[in-house]
């Protein structure tokens, strides 16, 4: 594992308050990350198409944060997007959401998510799942490199 | 009628009850053709044997008159051979009887009443001659008839003469007559069985037709049928009675029919009306799920910001607020986070129907074991409490989640309504009350409720207390009343203000599951 390049993950979340939540736990965190942030699905299918071409400006996710509730297509339509292509279905996709129904759960697993999260009030705890997180997908578990 | 003739007729009553018997399973008509058959024979055998007796009386006496002109014949013909007391004359005389086949004896005696010549018949023998004479007349003794004459010459008589005949022609007679009778008898039977078998319809069709419509009626439950009436006679008022009560049926059929089709039409619109209503009710239902998902998510969202980025100041700007500022920050915090616990206490309350799953058998003592193993373990440890389940619990029917939901908050309760410092008793208990259902007892030694409040405590976010007293939304006692509730159970407080409380709740017993109590009687030893 090449540890000095950092992992890169892909945060699909339409509200820029959690986008910058978000932002702000990474930096806390002992494992490095290239955080690229996309504010829909549309958006999120757009980067992976780029990541095809140019690798530089847009690098392809190693692990992908996915808000369910956003406009337009949603974040479970792209889930079903995302993994049916042949070369982006190998990221893991760890949703993270305000709602905590089963329905939604059951529903991001059958979709192939990777894990499933739901979004705290409070800034410390948020700060550890986001920890929990990255030590998992960085530091524990074997991602697909590219 | 019956009785009447019981009464005044006996007699008849008694060949009527003979019929009666005879004729039970007979139909009407055969039992009309047989009083007519039996009239007749009756009849008819009265008149054969009047007949018969008049004939005998008459043959009699032209027996008589017949062998009294003989005996007289005898006496004129054989005065002088009595006056000579020639016997051989007279036994000439007596020789003219042979003629009539029937005389079996004919005797001339003296006028000392000595037989002086006889004669016998054929083949007769001798002890047909009668023991004495009589004088003039007759007689019928045995099976004979005694003619005597006397003989008389110038005024004086001389003898008598006996002619005794046996009754064989009369007996002839008789049963040539008798043989007629029968004949006559038969033939006037059998004619009136002909006649009466073509004309008991006259009686016994009215009858027939009207039971055939009462077997059709019967069956067929066709009420708008009629009888038609024939005649004038008792048939015919029957069949006027028989339609009359048609009538009345049919009339009262109608109006149940009626009444019927009311009643249909009108549980018809009821349960249009109630399905409407369960539709809208449905609908109504759905809409408010949806909103209370929407909105408690969507609440949840800038709440969450709020509290979220009102820590990252607190965080950012520590050492640069003034303590009032940093307060006034963590009171915006505070009332975020609390709206927040109220929210979720909401979706948890609204979960209680979106939520419900089928009833199954739970055993209660289970739920207690795994509640002091999990989501109550660290509450029991931080609190030093004691639970105590003193007998095992019933088994109830219910939905297994919401009832773990119930206990847990009411154990929690029990443990967090405590004066400071004090070591939590807490005793569950259940028993089976007369209606069936089980009545489950959580018991604590906390701070108690003032009787005023029993029912309050069980309203949506009415607390009695402050918050800085003990935390709480105000939510878990009503979530608790909603679940029992949804049981068709009870929940109720009772309580001693300073020493305790008493929550109870009812709920449905688990039949099934009762047989297998006595396999975790062992695993609730707490």
């Amino acid at each position: 594992m090449e540890e000095t390049k950092p992992a890169v993950v892909l945060l699909v979340e339409d509200d820029p308050g959690d986008q910058k939540l978000v932002r702000y736990a990474l930096r806390f965190q002992q494992h490095q990350s290239n955080l690229q942030i996309v504010g829909s699905g549309e958006e999120a299918l757009e980067y992976l198409r780029q990541c095809k071409e140019d690798d530089e400006s847009t690098p392809r996710p190693d692990i992908i944060l996915l808000d369910l509730n956003m406009p337009g297509m949603g974040g479970k339509k792209f889930l079903q997007t995302m993994k049916a292509d042949e070369q982006f279905c190998t990221i893991p996709v760890v949703v993270v959401s305000t709602s905590d129904s089963q329905q939604d759960i059951e529903e991001s697993y059958r979709l192939h998510a990777a894990g499933y999260v739901q979004k705290s009030t409070s800034l410390d705890k948020l700060r550890r799942i986001i920890q929990k997180l990255t030590q998992y997908w960085f530091a524990t578990s074997m991602l697909v490199r590219k | 009628m019956r009785r009447k003739t019981d009464v005044t007729l006996p007699r008849r009553r008694a060949i009527s009850r003979l019929l009666a018997a005879t004729s039970h399973n007979m139909t009407i008509k055969h039992k009309l053709v047989l009083i007519i058959m039996l009239t007749c024979m009756a009849t008819l055998i009265i008149a054969g044997g009047t007949f018969t007796g008049y004939e005998w009386k008459v043959l009699r006496q032209l027996m008589v008159i017949n062998l009294s002109a003989q005996a007289e014949m005898l006496a004129e013909a054989c005065k002088a051979a009595v006056a000579f007391e020639d016997a051989e004359d007279a036994k000439e005389t007596l020789s003219s009887l042979k003629v009539g086949s029937s005389i079996v004896f004919g005797g001339i005696y003296n006028k000392d009443g000595e037989l002086m010549s006889a004669y016998y018949r054929y083949g007769a023998d001798r002890g047909v001659q009668p023991d004495s004479i009589r004088e003039d007349g007759y007689e019928f003794k045995g099976d004979y008839l005694t003619v005597f004459k006397r003989i008389i010459l110038d005024g004086d008589v001389m003898g008598t003469v006996c002619v005794r005949s046996d009754l064989e022609p009369l007996r002839g007679m008789l049963f040539s007559s008798f043989k007629i009778i029968l004949i006559i008898v038969s033939v006037s039977l059998l004619a009136a069985y002909f006649i009466s078998s073509g004309l008991q319809s006259v009686v016994s069709q009215p009858v027939v037709k009207l039971t055939e419509l009462a077997k059709a009626i019967s069956e067929g439950k066709d009420y708008a049928v009629r009888g038609v009436k024939v005649s004038n006679d008792e048939i015919g008022l029957l069949t006027d009675a028989f339609n009359e009560m048609l009538d009345e049926i049919q009339h009262r059929d109608q109006a149940l029919v009626d009444a019927n089709k009311e009643l249909e039409e009108k549980v018809a619109e009821r349960t249009a009306d109630l399905e409407a209503m369960i539709e809208k009710l449905n609908n109504s239902n759905r809409q408010l799920q949806e909103f209370t998902y929407v909105a408690s998510h969507d609440l949840r969202e800038p709440l969450r910001k709020i509290s979220a980025f009102g820590q990252l100041l607190v965080a950012n700007l520590s050492d640069k607020l003034e303590s009032d500022d940093r307060e006034n920050l963590e009171f915006m915090i505070d009332g975020a986070n609390r709206m927040q616990q109220m929210i979720e206490a909401l979706l948890s309350y609204s979960r209680i129907t979106t939520k419900g799953v089928d009833f199954e058998p739970v055993d209660l003592n289970e739920v207690v074991q795994e509640l002091k193993s999990f989501e109550l373990a660290v509450k029991l440890e931080e609190t030093h409490a004691v639970l105590t389940v003193p007998e095992p619990l019933h088994h109830v029917n219910c939905d297994a989640a919401q009832v773990r939901q119930l206990l847990q908050n009411l154990i929690a309760n029990g443990l967090k309504y405590q004066e400071s410092g004090n070591i939590p008793h807490i005793t569950i208990c259940s028993g089976i009350q007369d209606d069936g259902m089980v009545r489950v007892e959580v018991q604590d030694d906390g701070i108690g409720i003032e009787k005023e409040q029993y029912e309050s405590v069980f309203t949506m976010f009415r607390r009695i207390h402050t918050r800085q007293e003990y935390e709480g939304t105000g939510i878990g006692l009503a979530i608790c009343k909603k679940i029992v509730e949804r049981h068709g159970g009870e929940i109720g407080v009772s309580s001693v203000y300073g020493q305790g409380s008493t929550f109870w709740f009812t709920m449905p017993t688990a039949l099934a599951a009762v047989n297998t109590r006595s396999q975790v009687d062992s695993g609730v030893a707490l």
